[in-house]
């Protein structure tokens, strides 16, 4: 019951890469949003490792219990890692209304099976990364191109105007690209 | 680029920028925002470059990147002046042409021109109605400049309201022509302007900010996006002129995560302005100081409400603060702060250049100026636009927007984002305008304006909202957290074909509680779209709940796909589409469909030979058999 | 410091600048449910079991209590039929939590039937192991309808030689769930 922290511990690269980034960002307003989004963005996983934080906890003084809190406040940080493709999909009023609930569920069924902790999803949103680790989907509750529903983001390009057979193509494609 | 001491050295800059404008007779506008990125547009821009190099008139044409356009469904979008020809759809494969015949030969090329269902053609922007009835005050300028560049910016004319504010008016005199103008927030409070900067002027203490906020996290809204991805001086203008007034010598733009190109282009200008000294110490020899930071956002809509977000720039969570004292007085770590949309600061500007009159006699008395939307969803022309308050929907929706696609049937439009309400196609006279549109039952909020048609079911569009909120929702407060919980669960179970007698009322309750106690506007606004659709369309929440049926044919459980067996030749193109294996019948003889095993995907109804149509969606449950386990959950 | 003086339940009251209303009217013998207010902790208004009626010049509105600060001229009422119909509402919410207000309000059941489970999130463990006890070892995790409270990965096992917040805990979870592994822990392995 009294395990430690699971997971890798860090090298002295990752450590150095953190004090630097501590300092960089010390004494400034908000400095822990901006720290936790270049670790997420330096990570090829794109997430937050537990380790990580417990370091910043560590060097800054700030209580890991209010890192933990900010970090699953906002959409923007996994701590999760995730998956090599990334699939987004809009589920803004404009969107839905011009049917990416349809374009959700295609996807969906188009990529499982699912890593077992990550089935959370209903009709109207997903954050699942598939079993392989290959892709990971998810929704946005609008990415603010609602001219041009139904939106899709694949792989950080926006793609407009989404059509169900195109997307499923793409991915398909994706799917068989090597490494 | 060396810093601008004083107004002079400004003047002298805008002519030179101007004579540097004038030089090329001939210009080719290009929209470069986030939305015709997507459709290609950096394609054309490299055609198009080519294109005039091939040609050898890069000395005579200025090819230039701007930013939103505005008729977003229709981009790339490329602009031809002096002529003001307006290209729609425009792809790289055009580019020769447009540069051989508009600007050599100086005609329009007809068919990548504006058509509407059939009409005339239309060649110059002006006259296509999407622009006609439109009255541009603030999205003029991005068809005009780059927002990379802040000699353009400065050439038409922008910081000539700085000058005047910072040199020639006193702050109180800016803001008593604020107030006058009767300019009111454009985030969806609609709170007098004016007024706000006074308190936060009047508040004790030395220290104050301005804010920007770009949160923008209405689904379907992106107004502030397009302005500040293209042309970010003229916010940063209002910004300085509002910090003079106030008596701020620090300001933060609040830009969503979502938005990078809007960041970018921020970032860069005020870098810009720094280095000419429109930022920082001793603007333009006022004695006044004033800098600017960007924050960005992580990615949570509850963070745009003013105090949320004031606690995620100073590093907390972004929730909302249970405090009865307003930001005005007690915001950023706890001093003065005066916190303005985008769209409000973007309108300052003008006020002090045209006057406070002029402002208050556009639009209607109650809620001057114009408004920029976001009109999208069921459509023609969708995209940005910008009018006059006092226009009525049905002028936008219609004149502007170009009505319908598919000759289907208006059924609701929403304003007013999750805060909001739907418009039956009974109130579409109504006037946009602050008031009218809250007598109305909706309100005006951001800006987002979103259409829907016959095939929107306005109990998914309720249930829509509800799900937005309880994951957008900080999760504070018990009547908001719960009650969304307990609102979005009946929602589900109706959809569903759960639908109980009383779910209504209980809804009603839910709604009543949450409006009166929660902590803070997403919460008392969240009832909103629930109470809106249930009083202008409560017999389609009663069919769901008593017949379990969706009648508009978009819930899932409440309606299924069938073969008619007499239209059926048999053919067997359905069969081989259907993902779940659910179409029976042996080869060449009518199918049927297994409803069980049917996921309602409508494979069968697209793959069906026009000739023949013999699948269609009816309202309504299919027929189960009596031991189907899909029967025994909805009663669990 | 000021005095302050304002009408509460038809009683002229007399108050101290910077009380908030809540406790001024409970000095002067008004009865207000509450369930997340301690006086220990800095945080407030999570629960809204609070709200009275106030009247500032024309204007009437509900406020939390806890967190208004008394003004001079204020006229409050602390219990109305409107104010007991949604404090009720919000016990309803609550049950099967919080059952000594559920007797107060005689709510034997709930008439909701979404998903409920031991922890209304009222913070008081939360507040309590940052605020006094200094041992940061719970936190809010994520937002909305996902908020639960949540254990420092590694460190769940110190609340079993502490326990210090057990007895603020109107759900049961605290109790019910201290000696495991920080309940998402498992997700949050990174394997």
């Amino acid at each position: 019951m009294n395990e430690p922290l699971e997971g890798a511990t860090l090298t002295h690269e990752d450590r150095q890469f953190l004090n630097q980034l501590i300092l960089q960002y010390a004494g400034r307003p908000g400095m822990l949003l901006s720290v936790l989004e270049k670790i997420q963005e330096r990570q090829a996983q794109k997430y937050l490792p537990l380790e990580y934080l417990e370091h910043v906890a560590e060097r800054t003084g700030i209580p890991s219990a209010q890192i933990y809190s900010v970090a699953t406040f906002y959409s923007l940080f996994n701590l999760k890692p995730q998956g090599r493709h990334s699939v987004c999909i809009c589920r803004g009023t404009a969107c839905h209304t011009r049917g990416s609930q349809r374009l959700l569920e295609s996807v969906r069924l188009q990529l499982g099976p699912y890593q077992e902790d990550g089935e959370e999803g209903s009709a109207d949103k997903i954050f699942s990364t598939t079993a392989d680790g290959e892709f990971t989907i998810r929704t946005v509750a609008c990415f603010g191109q609602c001219a041009l529903a139904p939106v899709v983001e694949v792989n950080h390009q926006i793609r407009s105007h989404v059509n169900e057979r195109a997307l499923n193509r793409e991915i398909e494609t994706l799917r068989h690209e090597k490494h | 680029m060396p810093r601008l001491e004083n107004p002079h050295e400004l003047v002298t800059l805008r002519v030179r920028s101007r004579v540097q404008r004038a030089a090329k007779p001939q210009r080719i506008s290009i929209c470069g925002g986030t939305g015709c990125l997507a459709a290609k547009a950096s394609g054309c821009i490299e055609a198009l470059r080519a294109a005039i190099e091939r040609h050898h008139l890069s000395n005579k044409v200025e090819l230039q990147e701007t930013g939103c356009h505005g008729l977003c469904e229709r981009g790339p979008i490329v602009v031809v002046a002096p002529q003001q020809y307006c290209y729609l759809g425009v792809t790289a494969a055009d580019a020769d042409e447009i540069v051989e015949q508009s600007i050599i030969q100086g005609r329009p090329v007809e068919r990548l021109m504006y058509q509407n269902d059939g009409a005339e053609r239309v060649a110059s922007l002006e006259k296509i109605p999407f622009y006609r009835d439109q009255q541009r005050l603030l999205l003029d300028a991005n068809t005009r400049i780059d927002p990379r560049s802040i000699d353009d910016y400065i050439a038409i004319g922008g910081y000539t309201a700085l000058e005047r504010a910072l040199i020639h008016m006193r702050p109180e005199e800016i803001i008593a022509s604020v107030k006058e103008s009767g300019l009111r927030g454009r985030g969806g409070g609609g709170f007098p302007t004016g007024k706000k900067w006074e308190t936060t002027r009047n508040a004790p203490g030395d220290l104050k900010y301005v804010v920007v906020n770009a949160d923008e996290g209405d689904p379907g809204a992106y107004m502030d996006r397009s302005l500040l991805e293209g042309n970010p001086h003229g916010i940063l203008e209002g910004l300085i002129i509002g910090a003079f007034a106030i008596g701020a010598q620090q300001g933060y733009v609040y830009v969503r995560q979502e938005y990078p190109l809007a960041v970018e282009n921020t970032v860069r200008a005020i870098e810009q302005a720094r280095e000419y000294g429109l930022l920082g110490q001793d603007i333009l020899g006022s004695g006044f100081n004033f800098d600017v930071d960007v924050h960005r956002g992580a990615g949570a809509f509850v963070s745009g409400e003013s105090s949320a977000l004031m606690a995620a720039i100073e590093g907390h969570v972004g929730r909302p603060r249970s405090k009865y004292v307003h930001t005005s007085v007690s915001g950023l770590w706890d001093r003065p702060t005066n916190l303005n949309n985008v769209e409000t600061w973007a309108n300052i500007p003008h006020i002090i250049n045209k006057g406070a009159d002029w402002f208050a006699n556009v639009g209607t008395k109650t809620s001057p100026g114009t408004k920029v939307f976001s009109l999208v969803g069921k459509v023609q022309n969708s995209g940005l636009v910008e009018v006059p308050m006092g226009m009525s929907l049905r002028k936008i929706v219609y004149d502007i927007g170009g009505g319908i696609p598919g000759n289907k049937r208006l059924k609701a439009v929403q304003t007013g984002g999750p805060s909001g309400g739907f418009l039956p196609e009974s109130m579409l006279d109504v006037p946009v305008d602050f008031d009218e549109l809250r007598n109305a039952g909706s309100m005006m909020g951001s800006g987002g304006m979103i259409v829907m048609d016959e095939d929107s079911c306005m109990v998914d569009a309720a249930r829509f909202y509800v799900d937005f909120l309880a994951h957008e929702s900080c999760g504070k407060c018990l009547p908001c957290r719960e009650g969304l919980r307990q609102l979005l669960h009946i929602l589900n179970r109706i959809v569903a074909g759960d639908g109980r007698e009383g779910d209504l009322e209980l809804m009603e309750e839910l709604c009543d509680t949450l409006a009166a106690t929660a902590l803070c506007a997403l919460g008392t606004s969240a009832p909103n779209p629930v109470r809106s659709a249930i009083k202008h369309f409560r017999s389609e929440f009663e069919v769901h709940i008593r017949e379990k049926r969706c009648p508009s044919l978009a819930c899932m459980d409440l309606f299924h796909y069938d073969i008619n067996t007499r239209l059926c030749n048999g053919c067997s193109l359905c069969q081989k589409n259907c993902p779940s294996d659910a179409i029976r019948g042996e080869h060449k003889k009518p199918k049927t469909i297994d409803q069980e095993s049917c996921v309602k995907c409508g494979n069968c109804e697209t793959v069906c030979p026009p000739k023949l149509d013999a699948v269609s969606k009816v309202a309504g449950r299919a027929q189960l058999p009596e031991h189907s386990p899909l029967l025994r959950q909805k009663t669990g | 410091m000021t005095q302050i003086t304002l009408e509460i339940d038809g009683k002229t009251v007399e108050a101290v600048e910077g009380s908030s209303l809540l406790d001024v009217a409970r000095q002067a013998g008004a009865d207000i449910p509450t369930l997340c207010q301690n006086a220990q902790l800095n945080e407030k208004g999570s629960c809204r079991l609070c709200i009275v009626e106030v009247v500032k010049g024309k204007k009437r509105s509900l406020v939390a209590s806890c967190a208004y600060p008394v003004e001079n001229g204020l006229v409050v009422k602390t219990s109305t039929p409107e104010i007991e119909k949604h404090r009720k509402l919000l016990v309803e919410l609550l049950y099967p939590t919080a059952l000594h207000l559920a007797k107060r309000y005689g709510v034997k059941e709930s008439r909701f039937d979404g998903p409920r489970g031991d922890c209304n999130l009222c913070g008081l463990c939360v507040n309590y192991c940052r605020d006094v006890a200094h041992k940061n070892v719970l936190f809010f995790e994520g937002r909305g309808v996902d908020r639960k409270v949540s254990f420092v990965p590694g460190k769940a096992h110190e609340c079993s030689s502490c326990g210090a917040c057990f007895d603020l805990c109107s759900g049961g979870f605290v109790v019910n769930n201290h000696g495991m592994i920080g309940l998402n822990e498992r997700a949050y392995s990174g394997s």
